[in-house]
């Protein structure tokens, strides 16, 4: 069984624009969306296809990874030191919506 | 003694800091940097807090980064030159590895240690060296630490009160 890999110790792999993750993710233009009104919901932060990644502080760049994985196809997800850099209210949101993603998940290390 | 004077700072287009009053970092104290994510806690450390350690002859920095792997494969590859068979996983090995460095060097010099989302603030007991520690996390508080606060107005303006 495979599973799509997201590490909060290592939560973005490329190195410019959000675009580039979406790319990767392989999201399709209404999830973009919904990516995009959920993060500006959790963090306060808006963002959009053309933001730059280094804008993003650490726990910031977490709950986008978090995001691009729910959001994306994978219907298995395994989150490794995902609250590690989150603040409580943003650990809570996002567990929540892994709760409610309908996917199969497994959170790893989570202390 | 480090003190970073009050005033507001432009850290990037679109997010400042402001420091409301001088903030001092006392060799002997610990300090915890608390505020929410986004908060700039990392901005302060990168933009305002190592510019003015940088370059000080009297003393060492151990600065351990959030979301390290960068760190880590630069300390692997020193450590293949300098201590062949020293491994680096993580972060544990990272602090081990830093340590064991500054414990080497005869001198008594005080240390900064700045640890950005550290996992693990053990420092070794036979450390002698004078130390200020400074540090953020989201997980744990260190009981006599001071606290340095992150209070964000708005997205694009964070005002810190020590």
């Amino acid at each position: 069984m495979s599973y799509l890999i997201a590490d909060g110790q290592h939560p973005l792999v490329c190195a410019d624009a959000v675009r580039d993750e979406i790319i990767l993710y392989n999201l399709g233009v209404e999830e973009e969306v919904l990516l995009f009104a959920k993060f500006e919901r959790i963090t306060a932060k808006k963002i959009d296809a053309e933001s730059k990644l280094e804008a993003l502080s650490g726990g910031q760049k977490v709950v986008l990874m978090a995001l691009l994985a729910l959001f994306s196809p994978a219907p298995r997800i395994e989150f490794l030191h995902l609250s590690h850099s989150l603040d409580d209210d943003k650990a809570t949101q996002i567990l929540d919506m892994i709760k409610q993603s309908g996917k199969e998940i497994l959170l790893k290390d989570l202390s | 003694m480090i003190t970073l004077p009050a005033g507001t700072r432009d850290i990037w287009p679109g997010f400042s800091l402001s420091i409301d009053q001088p903030l001092v970092f006392q060799i002997g104290e610990s300090y915890f940097l608390k505020g929410a994510n986004g908060s700039g806690k990392s901005s302060l450390i990168h933009h305002i807090l190592l510019p003015e350690l940088r370059g000080r002859k009297e003393l060492y920095v151990l600065c351990l980064q959030q979301q390290m792997h960068l760190q880590i494969y630069a300390l692997r590859a020193q450590a293949a030159i300098f201590q062949p068979g020293f491994a680096i996983r993580g972060e544990e090995d990272v602090w081990r590895y830093l340590w064991q460095d500054l414990a080497a060097r005869r001198d008594n010099l005080p240390v900064y240690v700045i640890a950005d989302e550290a996992c693990s603030l053990d420092i070794p007991k036979d450390i002698q060296r004078p130390i200020c520690l400074i540090y953020s996390s989201h997980r744990y508080q260190l009981e006599k630490a001071h606290i340095v606060e992150f209070v964000q107005l708005s997205p694009q303006k964070t005002v810190i009160y020590a």
